[in-house]
């Protein structure tokens, strides 16, 4: 919000002197305004508003009394003015505390564009219009004003120029786009995707589903994988994107510090996440859609009535455990009986709850496979971690570099059983990308639904399974079988490489990696974090 | 290697000193002579992007893995960089943590300075200075002031001559004891002038005999009395609390008190006596310093930066000035000092590093501007002495532990230690209390864990001496990071107060930290926000510091699996000692997390409807009551009875408000409309369950409820429960009683935010009992099903994080 602009320049005989300000009597006392304090006294930062002549034609700014000022000032040299020069400075006045960073380019382009303006045809120095006169007066007037009001002004000046500005809002520089990284929109792209986008663009966007990862995304779009990444990291930039992790049956997920706070003591998000994984939402479009469109994140209330369709129902195998027994309520549900078995808000708590460390999302299935039985896994999943209170547990491959032997399962050490994290074996021998990609709509309660999922070639791509896209990744694989070279590998096992990542950079899935590092010369440990 | 020095980013540039006398504002002095040279090259070949953000991107990226495909990116990535800059309008901003290491290693950047004179127009962005050099071409930029051939190389800061520096950076008075902040560019000049007073002494003369003690400048952390920053702040009265810095320590006023005074008494004389040995200057008086701050933090981070910093250092060094300006007229001494010997310089063709050197070694004040710069510019803690007598610790205090983990797409700081628990936490506020002074009172259930080997900070302790130094070196020799503060206090016979300040004392210097005690029994997990980069060195220190026992890879891979207590990792009893000593080693570098239980109730439908059914009876009957008492009243006593229900209803449906409110208007016509949406309402609430969100602060009708679930705990174990193996030494008939004894104590922790291991530390029970009960409350540590254990008592819905 800007408090007040104005305009300053030196003047051969009084020095440094206000000559038009907005709103009046704001920087200097006024005849014409009503009596009121000043925001600041010029007196005190006129030698930063017309500073000496080194410093003119940098960006200065200034805090006094509450008030930051940016400015610019200008000092051109030429004969036909008074000793030669002419310094002027068009002075912006925010609150000190308000970000000042997008207004930085607003004093810059004012203090070009007037310097222009002068060039031309002695814009301000043939102005001698009176103080809350004149043309240099109504454009400061016009652009505090349009651009308090509309964050952007379009001011003609006269037939030649116009006083263009936007205020555009900066945000941090996004982080490099990695190849298994999982891009998921925030927004629906189909409503201001247009044919002027740039053609990586256009083409990778509709791979980006939240389930191909970047590798993937730039196979499938047939685009280079440099662009690809760019394209993304564009996209991360103005925040139209979730980045998210390659979901797996073998992947662990556990809960962070932010589960108190939100989704177990947050009913809506409940109701979210309900709306979003349940069977209710099945075939109901994109992930994206239920999160980020208006209507769905109405307010408790409103929930209500409907909350009931909501809930997921319960695996129907096992009836005696109705969590709710209807006799005693009274009249208004009659139909009582009839109601079947929820999973309700604390249902989902308590499912998101019981995800921990060294638990593999397929082990958890199996636990709760009644629960979950009308739930998609993996939209469940990455509710969780876009809401934050989930995080994927990685896996890294570290070789120590000591021989590989007995000495593996060290008798202090527990040993590597299948409950520990060496679980992998266990949990390695259900692919993850192969049967375990699910795909955009079928959960992977149903044999049947799976089947179907699995023909989709798409969903097969999920994985790191980068091969050549299309076709069948068994196939393939017979075809490369040979091996990984040690010197290649080792170069993945300094324990600064997530298993996603050697998997996507190598091309295999974790199965064959597991079994690849089993025979690698040397102890190789893996470390969760 | 040290875990801490994390965030905050000083973003520091360079540090100006200007005086103003009556002969106009002298830049005295500036650290480093040559700020922000090694990014003049680049500015010009890297379109005008600071050298120092590219270069930490870099090794940002070097540290990041280099996958195989990255690696030949880099080219297009900076373009990439630059283009997703071009689009936020031009404004440069780096999210990577710059370079911190500006005069990191202070002799080898004094030694390269290059004795070139300044090149001008490093003061920003490329297109600005090239701009400005432009004009600054056409415009006789003739020195005023030192005119002469040899234009000295000093005598100009990011090449703008000094004399403009002098003229923006020495304020009107409306500046006296204000932040002072300008701007140029990118660069941010904060500083905090102080100016003389109209009786030209720098402090309000007001007896100080009778407050001896407070008026010595004890040289301690300013920060410990930031109350009395108000009062205080003309004289610099400053307590001579025992939280004094270890570094003051050495310098501790104790024995120099009398010295101290005796030079304040002659502080006038003193500075005329500087001021005639001083040749050139005859009877001139400075009537104002200004210790400015360069600065050049990202776009993004400007305010909490440059508040850092001006908080921190700018502010308490000043104040520091100031107080010896007053006592000795040292700020004035020491420019003219410097100002001669710069002279002396110019007139010898000495070269800036030669002069540097020279300034450092004879000026106090100079090395004092020295010590700042290198020690914060590197996240350290500058230990700056002013005279023999007065010294200060400077520090802008670090980020030590974080419960957010940074998503992909957030800016992470690996190696911060990730938790939850806070020194000071809700439950402890009830007994602490204030959590927003500088030092907060540690929580007396918390323990200390040493940063550095016990050996090495006794040592830094004794050789400071002071006056903490028994007092620390015999209380780290207690303390144990398995042992909380109380219980230090009980076994050591230290008085808890002297612990918990002592401890923050430590805290606060970065030499330790405080932790929940470590337990076997507490489990422990590999932290998600581990810096795995280092895994190599720190695997390389962990092997020297235990030898013998299973590698650091190894523990970690270890810790990976199913969380479980970290007493399963103990092979024997012999080694408990050596693997809490690991495990101390783990926590400290950030390597490892604990693994915090917490919960919440979990009302069922079942207690739901019984307790909505008992209201429905209880409402029933007091309308009866009444009824009966004055019948003359009410003439339709069905309608009244729909409407009695309806109250019911409707307070059980707004259990969030949890007034039981009368119903007013009851036989309102929008009231039947109202009821029946009431009673949908109260339909679905009441099928689903929910959780009690703060069980100390329950609603009438939570409490209702709470009543309710105590109420069904069985008084007899059900079947199976006699063959729980847990407690072979507490009958199965101890464990109800119990339960119900210790529901009310425990009821508090569940609440979602109180991590459940608290409990036993802070009730002084045992974990073992602690757990069991909790074990029959549903919590569930192990593998399920392993104990039978009865659905009336399942009552917690908990979740394991840090």
């Amino acid at each position: 919000m800007i408090k007040a602009i104005f305009y300053s320049k030196f003047d051969t005989q009084e020095g440094p002197k206000v000559v038009h300000q907005v709103p009046d009597g704001a920087i200097v006392p006024s005849s014409t305004a009503p009596a009121q304090p000043l925001f600041l006294i010029f007196s005190d930062i006129s030698f930063f508003v017309i500073p000496r002549q080194e410093l003119c034609g940098n960006l200065l700014q200034v805090c006094t009394n509450g008030y930051r000022i940016l400015g610019y000032p200008i000092c051109m040299k030429s004969p036909r003015y008074d000793r030669n020069e002419f310094i002027f400075n068009f002075c912006v006045v925010l609150a000190e505390e308000d970000d000042f960073s997008t207004y930085k380019s607003v004093v810059q382009k004012l203090a070009d564009m007037m310097h222009a303006l002068e060039e031309q045809n002695g814009f301000l120095s043939r102005d001698f219009s009176k103080s809350g006169e004149g043309k240099v007066y109504s454009l400061c007037e016009m652009l505090m004003e349009d651009l308090n009001n509309y964050c952007e002004c379009m001011i003609p000046i006269d037939e030649l120029n116009t006083l263009n500005i936007k205020l555009f809002p900066i945000y941090p520089s996004p982080p490099t786009v990695k190849a298994w990284q999982v891009p998921l929109f925030t927004v629906r792209y189909h409503a201001f995707m247009d044919e002027n986008w740039d053609l990586t663009l256009q083409r990778i966007v509709p791979h980006i589903n939240g389930i191909n990862s970047v590798r993937i995304i730039s196979i499938l779009a047939d685009t280079d994988f440099s662009l690809t990444c760019r394209a993304i990291r564009h996209l991360l930039y103005y925040g139209c994107l979730y980045i998210l992790d390659i979901f797996s049956f073998s992947a662990i997920y556990a809960p962070t510090a932010q589960f108190s706070s939100t989704i177990a003591s947050d009913e809506s998000m409940q109701l979210e996440s309900a709306g979003t994984s349940g069977s209710s939402s099945i075939g109901a479009g994109p992930l994206v859609g239920s999160l980020t469109d208006p209507a769905t994140s109405v307010s408790r209330d409103e929930f209500r009535f409907d909350a009931e369709e909501i809930w997921p129902l319960l695996g129907d195998e096992d009836t005696n455990g109705l969590p709710y027994t209807p006799e005693t309520l009274d009249n208004d549900i009659a139909h009582a009986g009839l109601i079947p078995s929820i999973v309700d808000g604390i249902g989902i708590v308590e499912l998101y709850a019981s995800l921990k460390q060294g638990q593999s999302v397929k082990q958890w299935y199996s636990q709760h496979s009644r629960e979950l039985a009308n739930i998609d896994i993996r939209r469940f999943i990455t509710f969780g971690v876009i809401k934050g209170f989930l995080y994927r547990v990685h896996k890294y491959a570290c070789a120590t570099g000591q021989p590989a032997s007995a000495a593996r399962s060290s008798s202090i050490l527990p040993a590597r059983d299948s409950t520990g994290p060496s679980s992998r074996a266990t949990t390695g021998t259900n692919t993850p990308y192969t049967a375990s990609s699910v795909g955009e709509d079928a959960p992977i309660s149903s044999a049947a639904r799976r089947e179907t999922s699995r023909e989709r070639a798409a969903s097969f791509q999920s994985g790191s399974r980068t091969g050549v896209g299309g076709s069948g990744p068994s196939g393939l694989f017979e075809d490369d079988e040979e091996e990984i070279d040690d010197r290649t590998l080792s170069k993945y096992l300094d324990g600064t490489h997530c298993i996603d990542q050697i998997c996507t950079e190598l091309e295999i899935s974790e199965r064959e990696l597991t079994a690849r590092l089993k025979r690698y010369p040397g102890e190789v440990l893996i470390v969760h974090r | 290697m040290s875990s801490i020095a994390r965030p905050p980013d000083p973003c520091l540039v360079a540090i100006i000193l200007i005086v103003r006398s009556r002969t106009g504002p002298r830049l005295v002095f500036h650290y480093p002579p040559n700020p922000l040279s090694e990014n003049r090259i680049k500015t010009t070949t890297k379109g005008g992007r600071r050298v120092s953000r590219t270069r930490s991107r870099q090794g940002a990226r070097n540290t990041d893995s280099s996958s195989s495909s990255e690696s030949g990116l880099s080219s297009d990535e900076d373009e990439e960089e630059r283009e997703v800059h071009a689009a936020a309008s031009g404004s440069a901003s780096a999210i990577g943590r710059r370079a911190s290491n500006f005069g990191l290693d202070d002799h080898a950047s004094v030694a390269s300075l290059n004795t070139e004179p300044h090149r001008p127009g490093s003061l920003g962005s490329g297109r600005v200075s090239s701009l400005r050099r432009q004009r600054g071409a056409g415009s006789d930029m003739e020195d005023d002031e030192h005119e002469g051939s040899f234009r000295a190389p000093w005598e100009s800061l990011l090449g703008v001559p000094g004399s403009v520096w002098e003229k923006i950076l020495s304020p009107s008075r409306s500046w006296h004891k204000r932040r002072f902040e300008v701007g140029i560019n990118d660069l941010a000049l904060i500083g905090w002038p102080v100016f003389v007073r109209e009786d030209g002494s720098w402090r309000k003369q007001r007896r100080k005999k009778k407050k001896k003690p407070r008026a010595e400048w004890e040289g301690g952390e300013l920060g410990h009395n930031e109350a009395e920053d108000g009062q205080g702040d003309e004289d610099m009265v400053l307590s001579p609390e025992m939280t004094a810095s270890i570094a003051s320590l050495a310098d501790s006023a104790v024995s120099s008190t009398d010295n101290t005074k005796r030079a304040s008494y002659a502080s006038a004389k003193y500075g005329k006596h500087a001021d005639g040995s001083a040749d050139s200057d005859d009877k001139d008086h400075m009537t104002m310093f200004n210790v400015v701050f360069v600065m050049d933090p990202p776009l993004l981070e400007y305010s909490l930066r440059v508040k850092e910093i001006y908080e921190n250092i700018i502010k308490k060094f000043a104040k520091a000035l100031k107080w010896e300006q007053a006592r000795t007229d040292y700020v004035w001494r020491e420019s003219q000092h410097i100002l001669q010997l710069r002279r002396k310089a110019r007139e010898t063709k000495t070269s800036v590093h030669n002069l540097y050197s020279e300034l450092i070694q004879q000026s106090s004040l100079a090395r004092a501007m020295y010590t700042v710069y290198s020690s914060i510019s590197a996240s350290k803690i500058a230990s700056v002495s002013l005279s023999h007598d007065v010294s200060i610790s400077l520090q802008i205090p670090p980020l030590t532990s974080t419960p957010y983990l940074a998503g992909p797409t957030d800016k992470a700081y690996p190696g911060l230690w990730l938790t939850t628990a806070d020194s000071a936490t809700p439950v402890d506020d009830q007994g602490t209390g204030e959590s927003n002074t500088p030092h907060q009172v540690l929580a007396k259930h918390f323990a200390l864990l040493l940063l550095d080997s016990e050996a090495s900070i006794i040592k830094d302790v004794e050789l400071s001496g002071g006056a903490l130094a028994p007092a620390l070196a015999h209380y780290i020799r207690c303390s144990k990071p398995t042992k909380s503060f109380a219980q230090i206090s009980v076994s050591s016979g230290i008085p808890l107060s002297t612990i918990q300040m002592l401890a923050s004392h430590l805290v606060y210097w970065r030499r330790a930290r405080a932790i929940p005690p470590i337990h076997q029994r507490d489990t422990y997990i590999v932290s998600p926000n581990c810096d795995l980069s280092k895994l190599e060195v720190a695997t390389i220190a962990y092997q020297t510091a235990f030898p013998t026992l299973p590698s650091l890879p190894k523990m970690l891979s270890a810790l990976s699996g199913t969380p479980r207590p970290y007493s399963n990792f103990i092979p024997s009893k012999d080694h408990k000692e050596a693997y809490f000593t690991i495990l101390a080693w783990l926590l400290r570098g950030g390597w490892v997390t604990q693994l915090r239980t917490f919960a919440r109730i979990k009302v069922t439908p079942e207690v739901k409807l019984a307790v909505e059914t008992a209201l429905r009876k209880e409402e029933v009957d007091r309308y009866l009551a009444k009824a009966n008492s004055n019948a003359g009243i009410d003439e339709d006593s069905t309608d009244e009875e729909d409407g009695a229900s309806s109250s019911s209803s409707s307070s059980l449906a707004s259990h969030g408000s949890g007034e039981e409110t009368p119903m007013p208007g009851r036989n309102d016509p929008h009231l039947q409309l109202r009821t029946s949406h009431k009673l949908l309402d109260r339909s679905t609430a009441l099928r689903l369950s929910s959780l009690i969100l703060s069980p100390h602060r329950a609603s009438p009708l939570e409490s209702r409820w709470l009543d309710e679930i105590v109420a069904r705990f069985p008084d007899k174990p059900g079947p199976g429960q006699s063959l729980e193996a847990t407690s072979p030494d507490i009958a199965p008939k101890d464990i109800q009683t119990l339960l119900q004894k210790y529901w009310p104590i425990f009821l508090k922790y569940f609440n979602g935010i109180d991590a459940l291991e608290k409990i036993p530390v802070r009730e002084t029970l045992k974990r073992k009992l602690v757990w069991q009960v909790l074990t029959r409350l549903g919590f569930v540590t192990g593998p399920m099903g392993a104990v039978e254990l009865d659905a009336r008592e399942q009552v917690l819905v908990s979740v394991r994080h840090w």
